[in-house]
């Protein structure tokens, strides 16, 4: 962490202690004075669709900052197809953690959320969310909206969210498994979240417009699936923080302007990268801890290593059928291979370290994440047995004080060096 | 017999074939062989059903898809070719929600018929809504409904929260002075009697309405109904269970933490017979405080003699150490020794080394009170009283204004409140954990090359600011070896040392503020540089007695010597 921000993570902790609204209004400034540097002082050494992304995110981020009455919470796979075509802004869980954590203020919220009554085996992105809101550091959404899939911590955080700021909470239950009953139970859901955004919100769900976002969504999905095929022969350099930041176009941003856009980009840096050598090429599973020294010094824009997608910016690359909006939405969720069997995503992760020729594959235990961390012997097994090298590394995706660097970079280096990669 | 996990189960169903259901909530020694398929780091309970399950598989398994764990352990026992079913379980109870599990349980219906190559019977299902106590019938869990109706309209201490392992509560009722009800959410099971006259179809819905509308498990959507659980008339202490890496009732024990009403204390399970002892250690402290009637008739201190001598025997992980009281509440002696394998043993020797330095006999101790991890242990006590009870006593009598005790002892932590008579208000316990204890210091001592005693003085010179920020001792451990490596000062590591067991014990005591005046117990007391980090923290002086590490045995002494334990007033005990 560089000087400044630590210092910057300091102001904002003491202020948060004391008073959350000038925490806030210090953060605003920050991620403010950061967006002008992204915009008229871009890293030249990025490629375009890289620059692009740091400033739709920082945006994403800031937007729910300044206008929070326009503003609503949800969690990473809510489809915010809806949102956006009720011109209402997410913020999500992981996103926002992430940020607090690159302005080096995390460990305050933590901390509150813990002296709280959070349990400390609790997610740490969850953690810092709530953490800032039960500090009032961050204000009231409209409402909280979140899907049971994947992870029982939204059901826990949204709630109390929900019962802090007083505000309307809805949770869409997904089953696990796909079928014309389930897809039917979502998708009613779904129209009932829209008749309580309707009433908390005066604004009325325009079915055309939620048309046209699906449809910018199944172009950015088809973009993203023409990158990943051409990426199987490319390299392109990046670092956990990037890989991190497409975690907004794939999920809350999807169906955007924006996100579209990214898209596009991407796909074309892709088809102007270089041809790949010999790189080795390391699929990851779950978060990066983007934020941990001794992790980027091995893998960030190293030339002799590539980092392909994390599983997460891949977990539902379905597309929707336009004229059936909430079918289709309830269908892409119960989809997603976090959803279901750990066998699913385990296949997954497999199919994809095929299709991006994967000499290695990073399984990320990310300290409170059950369903990582229970999954872990199965999808080792079905990523091994399909012959990928495989290291399953501990650590935590947000909470600095959670991790032990030294064994996690003795671990990820002496993987490298089994691939073939010299490192320092 | 098929088994169970969660009171959403349709277990009447098994009845349809002929099976008994046996709710599966056993504990084990260890959990080491789920460790060979499962991430330490998810659930406890869950990790005891692999665990379970993998010693002993005969029975048929039906799981509710409850959580991300329990989920993943259907995975990995179906992995294992075992005989489990799983069914999705609705968080909402509305009609839709209705109509998915009424479909669930048919599909549970066919996989059973499948699974056993038996077909279901409909008037054996309807007859096990009958064959329970309250119908008549030969069952009579006490975990029932109608079992903790009855137990409800007398006074007693309710088990609320997370499931909770039958050994763990069975060791609960045994030294529980009031009868245990067993509120967690495994024991809040109540379906009740089908509609006469019905078809299968009717039925089947009426039976999966009354599944999903009993009291919410904190898994699911609307748990408002859960906020009159707690307010139950004759309910006299609230133990509230949760298990480690499930993190669904913590929520729920945050809201009601700072309740003062009923006295309250929170456990926290592994699901190991083995982290029992820790929790029951817990237990007897707060049980000790709900004993009102006893706390009554005490207080009356017989004048006695000078001839007779009390002994308070403290026997902890690391030493035990004796107080020897004259009749006139003077220490004449005491000695300390190192507690080793055998409990009993190290008392005996401390106590005749203790006699010896006094110089008197064994006949002339008119009163033993053991205390501490071993108080149990030790054949020749008179009574045994925990060691919060006898700190607070201890403390109180060589300090009256003390309101906080900081007890930092080998192997853990405490803070213990006390009010303006010397009574326990409430206690906080670190878990099972070594940061912020003596075992701490000594792991951080021994990565430096340091004795404990040179570490005590070191971190008082540091001049660089150093944070330790791993709170895992086994991480920070690895953290000061790399600040070695990088050539920082030993005194300014030993600071960032200091100040980090400092962070740890003022975390231990949550939103509260620790009232002064505070005294530092325990053998780390004698740490200079630690106490000083605390009262840094504090911003502070910190009492430290002379013989910090034996105010638990000297509160032993005092109990002997009154006759009987003088337990507290508990209508305001609060543990964590």
């Amino acid at each position: 962490m560089s000087r400044v921000i630590e210092s910057f993570g300091q102001a904002v902790e003491l202020l948060a202690a004391k008073s959350p609204k000038m925490a806030l209004n210090l953060l605003k400034l920050g991620y403010g004075a950061n967006s002008i540097k992204l915009n008229i002082m871009p890293d030249k050494g990025l490629l375009p669709h890289q620059r692009y992304v740091s400033i739709i995110n920082s945006r994403a981020i800031r937007r729910p900052l300044h206008r929070p009455d326009k503003s609503a919470v949800v969690n990473i796979f809510f489809p915010c197809e809806i949102l956006h075509a009720m011109d209402i802004v997410p913020q999500f869980t992981e996103g926002l953690a992430c940020y607090l954590n690159g302005a080096g203020c995390e460990q305050f919220f933590i901390e509150y959320a813990e002296d709280y009554g959070i349990p400390q085996t609790y997610c740490s992105y969850h953690k810092v969310l709530l953490g800032a809101v039960l500090s009032n550091t961050i204000p009231a959404p409209q409402f909280v909206a979140t899907t049971s899939m994947a992870c029982d911590a939204n059901n826990s955080t949204f709630r109390t969210i929900a019962d802090h700021y007083k505000i309307p909470y809805y949770l869409v239950d997904v089953p696990s498994v796909c079928n014309r009953e389930s897809i039917d139970y979502v998708a009613n859901q779904l129209k009932e979240l829209v008749s309580m955004i309707e009433d908390t919100s005066s604004r009325k769900m325009d079915e055309d417009r939620l048309r046209s976002v699906i449809g910018r969504a199944n172009r950015s999905i088809r973009n993203y699936k023409e990158h990943l095929t051409v990426l199987a022969h490319r390299y392109m350099p990046g670092s956990m923080t990037l890989e991190m930041f497409k975690i907004f176009p794939t999920h809350i941003l999807l169906g955007t302007e924006e996100g579209d856009k990214f898209f596009r980009l991407l796909l074309e840096d892709t088809y102007g990268a270089r041809r790949a050598k010999d790189e080795k090429r390391i699929l990851w599973v779950h978060t990066m801890p983007f934020w941990q020294e001794s992790i980027k010094r091995i893998l960030n824009f190293n030339d002799k290593c590539q980092i392909l997608p994390c599983d997460i910016n891949f977990d539902s690359l379905v597309e929707m059928d336009e004229k059936k909006p909430y079918e289709s939405l309830a269908r892409r969720m119960l989809l997603n291979v976090v959803n279901g069997p750990g066998e699913r995503r385990g296949r997954r992760i497999v199919e994809m370290a095929k299709r991006l020729r994967a000499d290695g594959i990073v399984y990320f235990c990310h300290w409170g994440c059950k369903h990582t961390l229970g999954n872990v012997q199965i999808i080792g097994s079905i990523i091994r047995d399909e012959g990928f090298p495989l290291l399953v590394l501990d650590g935590d995706g947000c909470d600095r004080k959670n991790v032990n660097h030294g064994q996690m970079a003795t671990k990820l280096q002496a993987f490298l060096e089994i691939l073939g990669v010299a490192t320092e | 017999m098929i088994h169970y996990i969660c009171k959403y189960t349709p277990v009447e169903i098994f009845g349809g074939f002929g099976e008994e259901a046996q709710l599966y909530n056993s504990m084990f020694e260890n959990l080491d062989l789920a460790d060979h398929l499962i991430h330490r780091n998810v659930c406890s309970f869950s990790r005891a059903l692999i665990t379970g399950r993998l010693h002993e598989a005969s029975k048929p398994l039906v799981l509710t898809d409850c959580c991300d764990s329990i989920r993943r352990a259907y995975d990995l026992l179906k992995e294992e070719g075992q005989d489990v079913y799983i069914i999705y379980l609705p968080r909402k109870q509305d009609e839709r929600s209705v109509a998915l599990y009424k479909n669930e349980i048919l599909k549970l219906i066919k996989a059973l018929e499948k699974g056993m190559g038996r077909e279901f019977h409909y008037d054996k299902f309807l007859s096990a809504f009958y064959n329970r106590k309250e119908y008549g019938g030969k069952g009579d869990d006490p975990n029932t409904a109608f079992h903790n109706n009855r137990l409800c309209q007398k006074p007693h201490v309710i088990v609320a929260g997370a499931r909770i392992g039958e050994e763990l509560l069975e060791k609960i009722r045994k030294i529980s002075p009031l009868p245990v009800v067993n509120h967690t959410c495994t024991g809040l099971r109540s379906v009740g009697k089908p509609p006469t006259g019905a078809s299968f179809d009717q039925i089947l819905e009426w039976y999966t309405r009354e599944l999903l509308s009993q009291t919410p498990c904190m898994r699911m959507n609307d748990i408002s109904s859960r906020k009159g659980l707690l307010d139950k008339p004759n309910i006299r202490g609230i133990i509230y269970n949760t298990i480690n890496f499930c993190d669904y009732y913590g929520f729920e024990y945050a809201a009601i933490r700072d309740r003062r009403d009923i006295p309250m204390v929170k456990i926290e399970s592994d699901f190991t017979t083995q982290g029992a002892g820790q929790i029951l250690t817990r237990l007897g402290a707060f049980f000790e405080g709900l004993n009102r009637e006893e706390a009554s008739s005490t207080g009356k201190i017989t004048t006695r003699g000078d001839k007779e001598y009390f002994a308070g025997i403290d026997s902890g992980s690391t030493s035990t150490n004796v107080v020897i009281l004259d009749g006139n509440k003077n220490i004449v002696s005491s000695y300390s020794v190192a507690t080793g394998a055998r409990v009993n043993e190290s008392a005996n020797r401390a106590l005749e080394e203790a006699l010896k330095k006094a110089g008197i006999g064994k006949d002339q101790i008119k009163g033993t009170v053991t205390t501490g991890y071993g108080r149990n242990a030790i054949g020749f006590r008179e009574r045994d009283i925990t060691e919060i009870t006898c700190h607070a006593k201890g403390a109180y009598f060589l300090n009256p204004k003390v309101r906080t005790i900081i007890d930092i002892g080998g192997q853990d932590s405490k803070i213990i409140r006390l009010n303006d008579r010397g009574e326990v208000q409430d206690f906080v316990m670190n878990d099972k954990c070594a940061a912020g204890t003596g075992r701490f210091l000594e792991m951080m001592a021994t990565s430096l090359g340091l004795t404990l005693e040179e570490m005590g003085v070191m971190g008082l010179s540091a001049k660089e600011k150093i944070t330790i920020s791993s709170m895992c001792s086994v991480f920070a451990q690895s953290e000061v070896v790399s600040l070695v490596a990088s050539g920082k000062n030993v005194e300014d590591i030993v600071g960032g040392i200091n100040r980090s067991i400092a962070a740890k014990i003022t975390a231990l005591a949550g939103r509260s503020k620790l009232e002064r005046e505070w005294m530092m117990t325990g053998g780390v007391a004698r740490n200079p540089g630690v106490v000083a980090a605390i009262e840094e923290r504090l911003q502070g002086r910190i009492i430290v007695p002379e013989e910090p590490e034996i105010c638990g045995a000297l509160g032993a002494a005092l109990f002997a010597y009154e006759g009987k334990a003088s337990y507290q007033n508990p209508s305001k005990a609060h543990v964590y």
